[in-house]
């Protein structure tokens, strides 16, 4: 009975694996448009599907509405267990207005698999590491996009009562002139606070007191009161935004924080599925945040604890250092990235900036709560973040001379101190500036303006309401026809990204044989990659094992040593680590050394008593 | 077969009826002959000895007792399981023919924690018991159970009391619940936990003679081991607690079953494992916590927080970490209750975590308090102060005292339980120390209250818990006064109170948003409410007007024992309902005719 009622289900089954044979051999990935969610599960099912034997697709959670958030993996399962390997985790959308994201990823991960075959340097890396795609990390949120009105919002969809009035998403925003997207409604009134803007007559800008300026205009999103509160699309649909709600810096009582960390579906699938992976090495985002173009400097350490007084009566011995004590007694937590680590943080940077072209056009503003910095404070890694677009800037020219071409009659100090202020400028600009975003439409020609259009508006019958402005969506993902060439430079960055992945290997052993069936055995470890084995933080945050190193003896005798050691990291490039032990064992006898290390990977040789 | 089988019921049946009113007839003969002792539950339904401790599915049982004897008044749920799959029971307490228990004030009560500190399940569970087992007949009580909500939660950490109490351990072994963890970074999980040795059921320390040891028995009771002076030779090393080296590292117990502590994995405040040990991977990673921070969450009428550990003799309240003060306008109420306290319980002192104690990162006082705005206390339950009822000096001099000889326990262990709660140091042939010698306390000795003790702590502390209970906020309509302004307009004066203590919002939920405002309504099919507003002084008449939505006022706190009055402006007659809708301070209704 029960094999005729899953007939139907095994028919289906087989017309779909049938489906995938008769698929087209060489498999086109489009990124001539933006992917919905159906479409960017299909390619990864289709993906998936081409490349079996080096590929996974798995679902590691739900979404509220019930969609999958998908984790693709790539390695050659063939050549030993992937949770063994280096791992790059590469996140996208973890903001859910951030897009292209999703397409940078689904690119990278086209790129490596259909250059498998082709590329050996790309064989090389899918042969000896593991890398885990989560490309839509925020799948309800990224919807938005693709519906009717467009609506751009950072969040996922968790029902949130955000102006604290006991109901839910009650007063959303509405497309009042049926153009199909959500912008910007002025209202004529004296009592807002801003006026349009005399430099660009599209822009509005708050009313300077300073310079007399008289308001004119409140300024809502675009839509009607609701509820009759009086407040205009107060609490709209959702929600969470998942790049604020990992617990680095975490911000309580802040709009789209939570309640909590990780609280919601998305950044406990995304936390879950790096915390049973500790074998990633490197996370790469992609959010509007970034630490790729604008790497860390050195900071001051974090305060150490101020005082220590040891109870009366005892005596500690004198190889006890302060620091071990004020390790013990309370340690404040990092807030900057330590400095032994940012040498790697600047390289990658380097890289980056070689291989992409990218300039930054201005410093993205910090997210309290981010993933991509919980990525290296709390899990560990070397965590980079990449916006991988600016709207192009159109800016005046203007130039500081160097140091070297000043007059001779500036001192060198004060060159330097006024290049570094100029720096410093450049650095404190955040966020977006609407004038040049203007000037960018202008000159190509981009269709990313709404004219101000007078609507009849049902809570304000006797005032003159306009709707229009800047377009969703359009200063953080570029035009559509750029996502191929941006795919491109970030593959050619991933891949040189990759090969910094720290990399363990037995370089040499050696027997000596002292006296009778007494041997002196030598094992020196090196690390062939570029990382360290594990980065200074989050070796003291105990987030990286030691690498441990195990003797398997077989029926010989351990005089001297540690049948396991311990080693706290291997830098890169070739740095190497000699351990020693004293050896009881017959002539020509075997046993095993084995190194594991976490985010290196796992080998063994076997040495001969000889 | 069947009709068999009909006859035996029957006949067991018969028998039965029989016998039941001869029992009851003998029970209320002994009962009368008796003096009942003050505060006695007469004739309990539920008998249960609370001079003994129960594991986990023994207190579910405990609870569905409670819940079937009394129907009206208790729900037993799971809210969750942990990590081995045990449910995680609540015992909801309150009338349910009386009101909405959603809407009624709520206290949230747990204990256990911390896998070892097992009495707190035992306090809460006696809460629970005595306030059903007092419903109708004390009215204090009956005020209580009719008026507010209690979520009384005996152990939110049922893997480490089961493991506590089943398998061999130390008093304070393991504080953690079973979610295996790499205590000593070498891959392997749980590889290294204790053994025990000497098969008495517990862990017990060992020590080894060493003409260069640091250590020596007392001169004046050779079973309590002295930390040698700086200047003095010892005769004994102490190799730590019974166990080998199960994993070949040269290490001894060094990765045991779990490895973090529940009570640092709440969110407020929350900083990763090597600032905080024991706060595994984020806030609510683990099952249990998350259980109950969902279960709060969805709860919102909470308006008060109370939970059991060991030990200690404190009633704590936050902050663990000194950068967050609580809010100056609540930390009064803090103080008046845990003064209230000290008095109730006495040899308790109210202390405050972070100065008093250490800090404490992502606890789950600061979660409740900073992070919900709801008042909260934490009893350390059990002080030496019971040995001998002597005052127990302050936690910060006993850390010194930990190094010289503390006689005390080891005193009372003989005059008060005849040795029952030591193991003679013995002779043992260890796998990799050699002859050692293996003794000291058993695991239920030190912070646990003995028998006779348990009670004592049981009631003291629920008593506690009930009084403040009752200080929780409690809205209500006190007064409508109706004046005429001209044809059928109307002043209508609306008297709000909060007749207890604790504010309907604390200032910590006020200024952070956390829950809504307190809401004024007034409605009626033939009226129509043109203004609002609140009377600023009563005797002058002065109001100062609401600018929006006048059918509902919004009042962002009642403070405790405190009034309002709002000002309705309406036209119509007929009949006009008033509501208080406070979330944590319930319901007031009143309905009135013009």
């Amino acid at each position: 009975m029960k094999a005729f009622k899953s007939f139907p289900i095994l028919l289906i089954f087989l017309f779909l694996v049938f489906n995938l044979y008769i698929y087209p051999e060489e498999l086109k990935v489009s990124f001539s448009n933006y992917h919905n969610y159906d479409e960017l599960t299909t390619a990864l099912k289709a993906i998936n599907e081409k490349n079996r034997n080096i590929s996974k697709l798995i679902s590691i959670g739900k979404t509220l509405q019930n969609r999958d958030i998908w984790a693709f993996e790539i390695t050659n399962y063939k050549s030993g267990i992937p949770e063994k390997k280096p791992g790059i985790l590469v996140v996208g959308n973890v903001e859910a207005n951030h897009l292209i994201g999703s397409e940078i990823s689904l690119f990278l991960i086209n790129h490596l698999l259909s250059n498998y075959g082709k590329d050996e340097n790309v064989k090389k890396l899918i042969d000896q590491n593991v890398f885990y795609f989560i490309p839509r990390a925020n799948p309800d949120g990224a919807e938005f996009m693709f519906k009717n009105p467009k609506y751009e919002q950072k969040f996922n969809l968790k029902p949130w009562d955000n102006d604290r009035d006991g109901k839910v998403d009650e007063d959303p925003p509405e497309d009042l002139n049926g153009d199909g997207i959500i912008t910007t409604m002025r209202i004529k009134d004296t009592e807002g606070e801003y006026i349009i803007d005399p430099e660009d007559k599209r822009l509005m800008k708050k009313a300077d007191i300073t310079k007399g300026e008289k308001s004119e205009y409140k300024l809502f999103l675009e839509g009607i009161d609701n509820d009759k509160d009086e407040s205009f699309n107060e609490d709209w649909p959702g929600g969470i935004n998942i790049n604020q709600n990992f617990p680095f810096e975490y911000k309580f009582f802040s709009e789209g924080t939570g309640m909590y960390q990780v609280s919601e579906n998305e950044s406990r699938a995304l936390a879950d599925f790096s915390v049973s992976h500790p074998n990633i090495a490197i996370i790469l985002t992609f959010s509007s945040n970034d630490n790729v173009l604008f790497p860390p400097k050195p900071s001051a350490p974090a305060r150490a604890t101020d005082q220590f007084q040891l109870p009366s009566g005892i005596v500690l011995p004198p190889e006890v250092s302060m620091e071990q004590i004020r390790a013990f007694l309370g340690r404040m937590p990092e807030k900057n990235v330590v400095k032994e680590d940012i040498p790697y943080f600047t390289y990658v940077s380097d890289i980056y900036k070689k291989s992409t072209g990218i300039k930054p056009e201005f410093q993205p503003q910090k997210i309290n709560g981010n993933f991509s910095d919980w990525g290296y404070f709390h899990f560990g890694d070397l965590s980079i973040c990449a916006r991988v677009w600016f709207p192009p800037e159109i800016k005046e020219e203007r130039k500081m001379p160097s140091p070297e071409q000043m007059s001779p009659q500036v001192p060198p100090q004060f060159a330097q101190l006024m290049q570094r202020r100029e720096q410093a400028e450049g650095q404190e600009k955040e966020g977006i500036d609407e004038k040049k975003i203007l000037k960018w439409f202008d000159r190509d020609k981009i269709d990313g303006f709404v004219q101000w259009q007078k609507i009849k508006h049902p809570d304000f019958p006797d005032k003159e309401v306009e709707v229009g402005g800047i377009k969703p969506y359009i200063t953080i993902n570029p035009p559509e026809k750029l996502i191929e060439e941006l795919g491109k430079k970030h593959s050619e960055f991933f891949v040189q990204l990759a090969g910094l992945l720290p990399k363990i290997s037995i370089s040499s052993t050696k027997t000596e044989n002292l006296e009778k069936n007494l041997y002196k055995i030598t094992v020196e470890l090196t690390n062939n990659g570029y990382l360290p084995t594990g980065l200074t933080h989050p070796v003291n945050a105990r987030r990286v094992r030691p690498l441990k190193v195990e003797l398997k003896l077989n029926g010989q005798k351990m005089i001297a040593g540690n049948q396991i050691s311990f080693i706290k990291s291997i830098d890169g490039m070739n740095k190497t680590h000699k351990l020693t032990w004293i050896i009881n064992g017959k002539k020509g006898s075997k046993f095993i050394v084995n190194v594991d290390s976490q985010k290196a990977g796992e080998i063994s040789k076997e040495i001969v008593l000889n | 077969m069947e009709e068999i089988k009909m006859k035996n019921i029957k006949k067991i049946i018969i028998v039965f009826l029989l016998i039941m009113p001869l029992t009851a007839y003998l029970k209320s003969e002994e009962k009368k002959s008796s003096l009942n002792a003050a505060g006695l539950i007469k004739n309990p339904k539920v008998d249960i000895s609370w001079n003994r401790y129960y594991d986990s599915s023994q207190i579910k049982d405990i609870m569905i007792r409670l819940e079937k004897a009394f129907p009206s008044l208790a729900k037993v749920y799971s809210i969750g399981k942990s990590t081995e799959g045990r449910d995680i029971m609540c015992i909801e307490i309150t009338n349910f023919k009386k009101g909405n228990p959603d809407r009624k004030p709520g206290m949230y009560i747990d204990g256990n924690i911390h896998g070892n500190e097992i009495q707190g399940s035992e306090v809460a569970l006696y809460t629970a018991w005595y306030l059903l087992e007092n419903y109708g007949n004390n009215k204090k009580i009956t005020e209580l159970v009719d008026g507010r909500v209690f979520y009384i939660i005996p152990t939110i950490n049922p893997d480490g009391r089961d493991w506590f109490i089943h398998y061999p351990n130390t008093p304070n072994s393991s504080r953690s619940g079973k979610k295996p963890v790499d205590d000593d970074l070498d891959g392997l999980i749980d590889e290294d936990g204790y053994e025990d040795l000497d098969g008495d059921g517990n862990i017990c320390q060992i020590r080894i003679k060493d003409p260069n040891g640091r250590w020596k028995p007392s001169s004046e009771d050779p079973r309590v081991m002295v930390r040698c002076k700086p200047d003095e030779k010892g005769t004994y090393t102490l190799l730590g607690l019974e166990g080998i080296d199960n994993d070949g590292d040269g290490r001894i117990n060094e990765d045991g079953p779990g490895g973090y502590d529940l009570n640092r994995n709440w969110p407020f405040n929350w900083q990763p494992e090597y600032i905080q040990r024991g706060a595994h991977e984020y806030p609510f990673s683990l099952p249990e916590t998350r259980a109950v921070g969902e279960f709060v969450l969805k709860h919102e009428n909470i308006a008060a927080f109370q939970s059991y550990h060991n030990s200690g003799g404190m009633i704590l309240q936050g902050p663990g970490q000194k950068d967050t003060p609580y809010a100056f306008q609540d930390a009064g109420i803090f103080e008046y209750i845990g003064k209230k306290g000290e008095e109730i319980i006495p040899g308790y002192r109210f202390v405050t975590v972070y100065k008093d104690m250490y800090t404490v990162w992502g606890g789950e006082l600061d979660w409740f308090y900073l992070g919900r705005g709801i008042l909260g206390f934490s009893n350390e339950l059990f002080t030496s102060d019971n040995y001998f009822r002597k005052k127990t000096p302050p936690y910060q001099e006993r850390r010194t005292r930990m190094f010289e000889p503390d006689k005390e326990p080891y005193d009372f262990n003989d005059l008060l339980l005849f040795g029952d709660a030591f193991v003679d140091w013995k002779p043992f042939k260890h796998p990799q120390f050699g002859e050692v010698e293996i003794g000291g306390f058993k695991k239920n000795f030190t912070r646990m209250p003995p028998s006779f003790l348990l009670e004592e702590e049981c009631h003291r502390n629920a008593a506690f818990t009930l009084f403040y209970a009752d200080c929780m906020p409690q809205v209500k309509i006190q007064n409508v006064e109706v004046k005429k302004i001209d044809g059928d307009l109307y002043n209508i004066w609306v008297t709000v109170e909060n007749q207890k203590m604790i504010p309907t919002r604390t200032a910590q939920d006020v200024q952070n948003k956390i829950s809504r405002p307190d809401q004024v309504k007034i409605y009626g099919e033939n009226i129509k409410v043109l203004s609002a507003g609140f009377v600023v002084d009563k005797y002058t008449g002065v109001v100062t007007p609401v600018e929006k939505h006048p059918e509902y006022v919004e009042i962002p706190t009642l403070g405790g024992i405190s009034t309002r009055i709002v000002q309705f402006t309406i036209k119509g007659k007929g009949s006009i309902k008033i509501t208080i809708d406070s979330v944590k301070g319930g319901i007031g209704q009143t309905e009135i005719k013009i």
